[in-house]
């Protein structure tokens, strides 16, 4: 009996401690894994407030890693190409010779050149951004929104930047891969669409946007895509596709239906720090490009000093030149003390900033194009272009004179070609934003400024009429969309014979140099290599040595090495 | 989360759990208690010590001697009552008394590197022994995962380092102590104060994921840091190195596994320790070079010079007539004029230079206290320790300190019970961030150095390319790391059931890490933010509870043991990171942080919040047959919760073979006192990749509309993949054990084969899908390789000793499939079916540059011009392009690795050297350096910064073959590839111990005395910092300490 006890006892025991080893569990459960700190797409898109989520990140990244410059390598290269630089318009006046930038093309553009790869990786992150959302929102619950056409709005803004990233790879790649879907699986078989299967791609996107975003003032918030933004863009892909009167009639759409209208007399905040302004200058002011009463504005990208979201312009940075590393006055002072902060001087002018001279404006854009009008046109007044430069050198007797380097001493030392690429040259003022910096104080801003600024402005629209106009031979309706443009800027108005491509060309340096996408414009005119060699003066490379072929870039070295399954052929030339 | 997973299974781990930190609480709590009595009881016993008192219990005392062969008094030996945990040991003399010892007793004498030998008592009083020497110390016990076993019955290829032979060793990390201490065992070096030096096993089984062991710290998988153990308190290192060994850990073993043992009491007299060292440190002797004032100076010159240069190569002149001509280097006004801030040109004109990379640097001190004590009583065990290590790097303001606390105690409650309770405290502290050497580098010898002046420059000469290398002494920075480590352990012997026992442990480490960094103006993101602030906050904790059952049975010549586990494992995190910027004042840092404008949450950085659980069964049995003829076969099935829903369980089999040949009628008597073979097959896993990677994952970034702000969300870089799961390698195992020459040679030879199937790769994909990478099972790769330790005795005298070990080992991996292909490839990464994982994929060079001779007979390809590099036309097509001219040029593994200790013992002194060897060769162990050997030619740093003055540049003028011209834009470029191959000095140590006649006047038990120095001399051709830190810019720290060790 005792022995049966024991026996019970020790089986107890046992099984106790067997337990462990013999229970079953529910493993799955266990090993359920559940995201706790990030979104994955199953959840990210699931309401209209995520939607609205998905449009911001894509705002975000076309403004940081399209239209911003830093974080990455290349990024100011990227940055100042697509706005002109080694064009007809801009070269690196930092160093002319520098293989950073595209100062010479013969040894740039090879197939694994920087810039070729930050265009085709960062646009297909928009394609692939939007390719998501749109997935989205055609799986989506219709009980989700508020109602049909609020999910069609959305719908069209995604389908307006996939537009937008086609855009420019079509321009600078010429066929591409048209990727219409979200990808969820790896896919290493791309292959070249025909370019103006592209181009139908784009008209189709912005057609659909076109039609259903909503029209200028009904947009949900500042910044945010309207109907008038689609029509320009589709005017433009149009004019590409050889589509002229569809361009006309859609440029047409943005100037007569959305109550959008040029700016002619002075508005908003001024920042008249040189003594003088115009309307012209207050389109750049801090504060005005997002003021109701600016009818110019079709897109504008935000900005907001030292807020989340905020971000900030390299204006100075790349406009400017690069005043303070010019060394000393002709008796050998600093040149420049700059403004006093905390007690010491930080060698920085705030009126000029921080410039590193990326972008040195060719002779023909810094004088050529403005001989007709020098003394009349706005946009070439002193307080638009500073031309006039004055020692701030309180021991030097030089002090407040203007700079001159035929003063210096021939032991001096200087460099011509430094003086006058690096430290001293025009300086568009439009892309600074003088004394009204937020952020790094001993460096007058570090070259960065807090201005929004535009994506797309009316005038540009109008020249992109004119240009239609000009493909259709109706010269005398292209001269007076030029002369809408040129009247308010108080220049002297065009004939119809004087209308032609190049002299729109020429109005858009004038009118947008710095602020359009002059890479896209130069390469879908045909233009581009023509007016570098005419008018790059970079004083190493004259011409920059581009050759035709440079019409296009480079396919990446690394699209047609990964793309395993398929041909991927490089453009010809490279 | 898992709210009804299993409710009967929680309850009873929640009870557990409970049990066991009740238990640990208790033992915490009795800590202090039985090591305060422990003492007292000792010193109460003393006097009483005297037969009467034992009269009483009709028990006998025995006492003897015990010396070696050499007729040297041993002490230290452990003797035990066999049966029994009671125990004592010698003392300096060889002494021992054992008192209360009945008369069918038997004892056991052990000492580590001798052959144990038991002793029936009968009715002798004293027992005199003589210990032999056991070179291959067949009968040392060694830890295999979930238990211990034998060495001799080992059949897996276990490495073992005893951390007694490191103790003169100035190693702050626990894994510095391995390096060249065992074959197959990689560990690298670190520069950096504290910090965790890189460590593998054979060769690399993955092409993404990590290569890191796993690490056992007292039974318990340890995810915590290395850092955090104090070298101190290790008693001893196990390493698994093959399948069978480490298939017990199943899923994360492929890429071996290190079981680290903790120091236990060990002698009934209570026993203080204290060990000091004292020393310091400065880089090793392999430096390199940056430009002096006047190569930087003259550099600019040359750049603007051969700028010129290149344009009138490109009209394609056929004589040098019409040459740009060199300025005149030797006129000072010249080369000033081409410097670019006035600063330079004043500096240069008035012969003044700075050397930054000495302005970075310092000679920075080195020390480490550790007290301890302990012991064991009738049957509980003890040992408690303490230290405090505090290293500065040999950067400036890169300081590290970190104390410890460890407390380690068992207790037999009842002759089938037994409890345990190790708990280990950490902190350390990092705080400070290093002058940066980079910076230095690049620093201008012109500039002036105005830190901590009135008119310091953020930006040297107002250069943003030249940040001040100095700056980050103006960044306030505490970096506070706490970890708790703690094990219970319920030993369980079922009493009615023979052999069998049951173990359950409990383990809870919590880590914890705060990082708060303020940057004030001074700095480039406090000047370009007014001010940043930023606090970090993460914690972690991990639990995991094993189930062992052990059965350990002898029939006769059969010998049986099995194991059965059930393990589960949860680990998890939360961190979170508060910034702030646009500080109206500063005064407060980074304490201050309300005062900031814009002040940012985020929940994403430093991993995030999350969690993972892992479940295990594992079983092992293995019988042996007369301890000649050894079989053991494991299995292991692991789930873990990272991995995708098809693919959460995977299992992991393995089997081995040993056999004594010595032990065979064949073989016995002959020249052969032990030969043992033994081989072994089986799959281990790589969990890799770890959590949530099967997810494609949001990105979120910021957009503000007006003054609103949106947080915007969109698809990430990499793309999802639900199909992820183990990648499991497969490997043979065979090995021998020899001993010969009277145990004067042995050692041990292991050869290795391992595949590895859905081998993980993270494949990038062409950019037209907006996705860069993607993680897919679908590589394989191939590892082999040879290991051979060898020990000698090669002097073995009354005084004098040498002894010698060395180690070689020799690994090749070759990638076996990438994609599916059999010729597939990837250029981005380097990789090539067929190739090693480490191939570098480049431009061969044909030797020297292009000359101005070549250019003017037109004999230089298209677009190529004097001064640039020669590259093999693969194809013979005249252009040298990326597609066709590229090859593997060579490797970055090392061809073989070798270390030599030697030790030698006269009288009381000791003299240990050891030296540590990657060798090159054959295209092995190459390594890119342009950086160092090349002066930069691609990028505008050439002329905004200072360069490596290692090779000067080519001039047309001074017939440099090994270097490019200073200006020179190539169509293309390659690396310039260099041996790492080294032979380091590695470790050396001269101790002195104090002979026992002073040390019986002192009263105490040990005194050594020491002086020991780390990584003095380095012999390589690399020319860097150092070969084996390879181009980073922390260079490898070399140390000289005098230490002191005693006991009481």
């Amino acid at each position: 009996m005792k022995q049966k006890i024991y026996r019970i006892i020790r089986t107890c025991i046992l099984a106790v401690l067997i337990i462990p080893f013999i229970t079953s569990c529910d493993n799955d459960k266990i090993l359920e894994e559940t995201p706790l700190d990030f979104l994955a797409p199953s959840n990210a898109y699931s309401s209209v407030a995520g939607m609205r989520q998905g449009i911001s990140g894509i705002l975000s990244f076309v403004r940081h890693d399209i239209m911003d410059v830093e974080g990455y390598p290349g990024g100011s290269t990227y940055f100042t190409w697509r706005r002109g630089q080694c064009s007809d318009i801009a070269y690196y006046g930092e160093n002319p010779a520098s293989a950073l930038f595209p100062c010479n093309f013969a040894t740039f553009f090879n197939t694994s050149n920087v810039l070729s790869l930050l265009c085709w990786e960062k646009n297909y992150k928009v394609v692939k951004f939007a390719n998501a959302l749109i997935d989205a929102i055609e799986k989506s619950e219709p009980d989700m929104w508020d109602n049909e056409a609020q999910k069609a709005a959305y719908k069209g803004e995604a389908m307006f930047f996939r537009a937008y990233a086609y855009r420019e790879l079509v321009a600078c790649f010429g066929a591409v891969p048209i990727i219409k879907e979200a990808i969820d699986t790896p896919k290493t078989d791309y292959t070249r669409d025909a370019v103006s299967d592209v181009y139908a791609f784009i008209e189709t996107d912005l057609s659909y946007a076109a039609a259903n975003l909503p029209v200028r003032g009904q947009e949900e918030e500042p910044g945010r895509i309207t109907q008038g933004a689609a029509w320009h863009f589709l005017s433009e892909a149009y004019v590409a596709d050889g589509k002229y009167q569809l361009a006309v009639d859609a440029a047409t759409h943005v100037i007569d239906d959305y109550g959008y209208a040029l700016m002619t007399s002075r508005f908003g905040s001024s920042n008249d720090v040189f003594g003088s302004g115009d309307v012209y200058t207050d389109l750049f002011a801090y504060g005005n490009q997002n003021l109701s009463e600016n009818t110019e504005a079709i897109w504008v990208i935000q900005i907001e000093p030292l807020v989340e979201g905020g971000s900030s312009f390299p204006g100075e940075r790349a406009f400017g030149c690069a005043y303070y590393r010019m060394g000393n006055t002709p008796d050998g002072f600093k040149a420049f003390r700059g403004d006093l902060y905390d007690g010491s001087y930080t060698g920085y002018s705030d009126t000029l900033g921080r410039p590193v001279a990326w972008d040195r404006p060719t002779w023909f854009a810094s004088n050529a194009m403005w001989e007709s009008d020098w003394n009349n046109d706005i946009r070439n007044a002193e307080h638009s272009i500073k031309r006039h430069f004055y020692y701030d050198s309180p021991e030097s007797a030089y002090d407040g004179m203007e700079i001159d380097f035929s003063k210096y001493p021939a032991d001096a030392g200087r460099d011509a070609i430094k003086d006058t690429t690096q430290y001293i040259y025009p300086y568009y003022m439009k892309a600074a934003d003088p004394c009204n910096h937020f952020t790094d104080a001993v460096r007058a801003g570090g070259g960065y400024n807090h201005k929004d600024y535009y994506a797309l402005r009316l005038a540009e629209t109008y020249l992109l009429r004119a240009e239609a106009y000009i493909d259709l031979g109706e010269t005398g309706k292209a001269a007076d969309d030029i002369n809408m443009v040129r009247e308010r800027a108080n220049a002297k108005p065009i004939a119809a014979s004087q209308a032609t491509i190049d002299y729109v060309l020429d109005e858009r340096a004038r009118e947008l140099y710095g602020e359009e996408q002059r890479q896209i414009t130069l390469r879908r005119t045909g233009k581009l290599i023509e007016r570098i060699k005419k008018y790059n003066d970079n004083p190493y490379f004259p011409g920059l040595n581009a050759e035709d072929f440079n019409a296009l870039l480079p396919i990446p070295q690394t699209q047609i090495d990964l793309n395993i399954d398929a041909d991927f052929p490089q453009n010809p030339g490279y | 989360m898992k709210k009804n997973a299993c409710f009967s299974r929680e309850i009873f781990l929640g009870i557990q759990r409970v049990l066991n930190l009740m238990k640990l609480t208790i033992f915490l709590t009795l800590i202090s208690v039985i090591s305060v009595f422990a003492g007292t009881t000792y010193s109460q016993t003393e006097p009483a010590n005297s037969e009467n008192t034992y009269v009483a219990q009709q028990q006998k005392k025995i006492s003897g001697k015990v010396i070696d062969n050499t007729g040297a008094p041993l002490p230290g030996v452990t003797i035990v009552l066999q049966g029994t945990t009671k125990g004592t040991i010698t003392d300096i003399d060889g002494n021992y008394t054992f008192t209360e010892i009945p008369e069918n007793a038997i004892l056991q004498f052990s000492f580590i590197g001798m052959k144990t030998q038991e002793v029936a008592v009968g009715s002798k009083s004293t027992i005199n022994i003589t210990l032999a020497e056991d070179a291959i110390g067949i009968d040392e016990v060694v830890a295999i995962g979930y238990g211990t076993a034998r060495r001799s019955d080992v059949t897996g290829s276990v490495a073992s380092v005893d951390y007694d032979e490191k103790s003169l060793q100035s190693n702050i990390n626990v894994l510095q102590a391995l390096a060249g201490a065992s074959a197959g065992i990689n560990v690298g070096q670190t520069g950096e104060a504290g910090g965790d030096p890189s460590f593998s096993i054979r060769g690399k089984t993955s092409l993404s994921a990590s290569d890191s062991p796993l690490i056992v710290l007292d039974g318990i998988i340890y995810n915590g840091s290395m850092a955090d153990i104090s070298t101190n308190d290790i008693k001893s290192v196990d390493i698994l190195k093959d399948a069978s060994a480490a298939a017990v850990y199943g899923s994360r073993s492929a890429n071996g596994v290190v079981l680290i043992t903790t120091k236990k009491g060990n002698s009934e007299k209570p026993t203080i320790n204290f060990d000091m060292y004292y020393g310091y440190q400065d880089i090793t002797n392999n430096s390199m070079e940056v430009m002096n004032a006047d190569q930087y100076a003259v550099r600019l010159t040359d750049y603007y010079y051969q700028q010129s240069l290149y344009s009138w190569y490109k009209t394609g002149p056929t004589s040098s007539i019409g040459r740009p001509v060199q300025p005149d280097v030797t006129n000072r006004t010249v080369v000033a004029s081409t410097l670019r801030s006035e600063e330079e040109k004043a500096n240069y004109i008035a012969g003044n230079e700075i050397d930054w990379v000495d302005e970075v640097m310092q000679t920075a001190p080195i020390q480490n206290y550790n007290l301890s004590y302990s012991g064991r009583t009738d049957r509980t065990n003890y040992y408690i320790s303490s230290s405090y290590s505090s290293q500065d790097g040999v950067l400036k303001n890169d300081d590290f300190s970190r104390v410890t606390v460890r407390s380690n105690i068992e207790s037999q409650v009842t002759d089938w019970l037994k409890l345990g309770a190790n708990t280990a405290y950490s902190y350390r502290d990092y705080s400070g961030l290093a002058a940066d050497l980079n910076e230095a580098r690049e620093a201008s010898p012109l500039a002036d150095n105005k830190f901590d002046s009135g008119d310091y420059d953020l930006y040297l000469t107002g250069e943003s390319y030249m940040v001040n290398p100095l700056m980050n002494l103006y960044i306030d920075n505490s970096d506070i790391r706490n970890d708790l480590f703690m094990v219970g352990s319920a030993k369980i012997e079922v009493p009615f059931v023979k052999g069998l026992s049951f173990d359950i442990n409990y383990s809870n480490t919590y880590n914890a890490r705060s990082n708060f960094t303020f940057w004030p103006t001074k700095t480039v993101s406090g000047s370009s933010n007014n001010g940043q602030g930023r606090k970090d906050h993460i914690e972690e904790r991990d639990w995991i509870q094993n189930n062992i059952a052990n059965y350990m049975r002898t029939f006769g010549d059969h010998n049986i043991t099995a194991t059965l586990l059930y393990s589960r494992e949860h680990s998890q995190q939360n961190s979170s990171r508060l910034e702030a910027s646009g500080f109206e004042n500063q005064a407060l840092g980074y304490n201050g942080m309300g005062f900031g404008t814009l002040s940012t949450v985020s929940t994403t950085e430093n991993g995030g919040t999350w969690e993972q659980d892992g479940i295990s069964y594992m079983g092992r049995a293995s019988y042996s047959y007369k301890s000649r003829y050894f079989v053991t076969g494991t299995i292991r099935r692991d789930g873990y919760s990272g991995f995708g829903s098809n693919n959460k369980f995977a299992n992991f089999p393995s089997v081995s073979l040993g056999w004594v040949l010595s032990d065979e009628p064949f073989l016995k008597g002959k020249n052969f006192p032990y030969l043992k073979l033994r081989t072994s097959y089986g799959v281990n896993g790589n969990q890799g990749l770890g959590r949530y990677k099967s997810f494609s994952t949001m990105n979120t970034s910021s957009y503000i509309y007006g003054s609103t702000t949106s947080i915007g969300v969109y698809p990430s870089d990499a793309l999802g993949n639900n199909d992820l799961k183990w990648e499991k390698t497969t490997s043979f195992n065979l090995g021998l054990d020899f001993a010969f020459f009277n145990q004067r040679i042995s050692g041990s030879i292991d050869a290795y084969n391992a595949n590895t199937n859905d081998v993980l790769v993270q494949r990038t994909l062409p950019a037209s899908s907006g996705y860069e990478t993607v993680y897919e099972n679908i590589g394989k790769l191939n590892n082999k390789g040879l290991e051979l330790m060898l020990n000698t005795v090669n002097i073995r005298q009354n005084d004098l000793k040498w002894t010698s070990n060395l180690t070689f080992s020799i690994n090749r991996n070759k990638i076996k499939t990438l994609y599916g292909g059999s010729n597939d490839y990837d250029i981005g990464n380097e990789w090539f079916v067929g190739e090693s994982i480490s191939a570098n994929y480049d431009y061969e060079m044909a030797g020297g540059v292009w000359t101005e001779e070549e250019l003017y007979q037109g004999k230089t390809l298209d677009s190529w011009y004097p001064g640039q590099f020669k590259y093999v036309d693969q194809n013979g097509d005249g252009v040298i392009s990326p597609d066709s001219d590229r090859k593997v040029v060579n490797y970055e593994d090392p061809n073989f690795r070798f270390s030599i200790n030697n030790s030698v013992s006269y009288k009381q002194f000791t003299l240990n050297v050891l030296f540590n060897a990657i060798v090159g060769g054959n295209d092995y162990y190459m390594m890119n350096n342009s950086g160092v050997l090349n002066t930069d030619y691609v990028a505008d740093t050439v002329y905004r910064v200072n360069n490596s003055a290692v090779r000067p540049y080519w001039t047309p003028e001074n017939g440099v073959t090994n270097a490019t011209g200073i200006y020179n834009t190539p169509a293309v470029t390659s690396g310039i590839y260099q041996s790492r191959g080294f032979l380091r000095l590695q470790d050396i140590s001269l101790s002195y111990k104090f002979k026992d006649s002073v040390l019986e006047r002192l009263k105490m038990n040990s005194m050594q005395v020491y002086v020991s120095g780390k990584n003095l001399y380095t012999w390589t051709n690399w020319d860097g910092w150092d070969p084996e830190v390879g181009v980073s810019n922390i260079p490898l720290m070399r140390n000289i300490t005098v230490g002191l060790k005693l006991s009481l």
